[in-house]
């Protein structure tokens, strides 16, 4: 979730560090799971409300942070 | 098409993404620019993803719109990446960004839209999956 979370928000020049560690964690995931046939495109399918929430969280954390410093 | 909007958000989005298309049919800017132009059309296409998607419950014409936004962008950067590989790379001196991140950045929308809009998991392959990777029992999606 961090991994994407980085693609999402990082600078221009990380994108494509940001995504091969994206890719990376991916992989590695599908690899230590016990579901037949499992591809980086069906995860990214299912990805949409853990990611969601954990993106949420972040969002709000980050806005309560920055209103602490106005 | 941009009167039909509702949120200002996705108004913005598609304000800036409709300049973009003007500028390059006008050839009033070069490749770098019009790559720079890109990049911030897809930051604020994630702006505005957390206003109406991650923030609150997206309605129906959120998920519209955002389909919509989503292939403009995803067009768009892939138009951008074959015009440099047609001239061989971007220009000298295009800054610190790399054809790679501009193509990790198509990458990205492309799994946003798998995220948001893909459909080809049955639920029960879907709950398969979770349980096998997050130990969640149920699909709550």
């Amino acid at each position: 979730m961090q991994a994407k979370f980085n693609l999402d928000y990082c600078a221009t020049d990380q994108r494509d560090v940001d995504l091969s560690r994206f890719h990376t964690l991916l992989d590695q995931a599908i690899a230590k799971s016990s579901a037949p046939g499992l591809t980086r495109l069906q995860v990214e399918e299912l990805l949409r409300e853990p990611y969601r929430e954990f993106r949420r969280a972040k969002l709000i954390e980050e806005r309560a942070r920055l209103s602490r410093l106005r | 098409m941009v009167e039909v909007l509702d949120s200002p958000r996705w108004q913005a989005v598609g304000l800036l993404i409709e300049q973009n298309t003007r500028d390059f049919l006008a050839g009033r800017y070069g490749l770098t620019e019009e790559i720079v132009a890109w990049f911030k059309a897809a930051d604020l296409f994630r702006a505005a993803e957390d206003e109406r998607m991650i923030l609150r419950d997206p309605t129906p014409e959120d998920l519209r719109q955002h389909r919509t936004w989503l292939a403009s962008l995803i067009a768009e950067g892939e138009r951008l990446v074959t015009e440099a590989h047609a001239r061989g790379g971007l220009p000298e001196g295009t800054g610190r960004f790399k054809l790679a991140d501009v193509e990790a950045t198509i990458e990205g929308l492309r799994i946003d839209e798998r995220m948001w809009h893909g459909q080809t998991l049955t639920e029960e392959r879907r709950r398969e999956i979770l349980r096998a990777l997050f130990n969640i029992p149920e699909s709550r999606t």
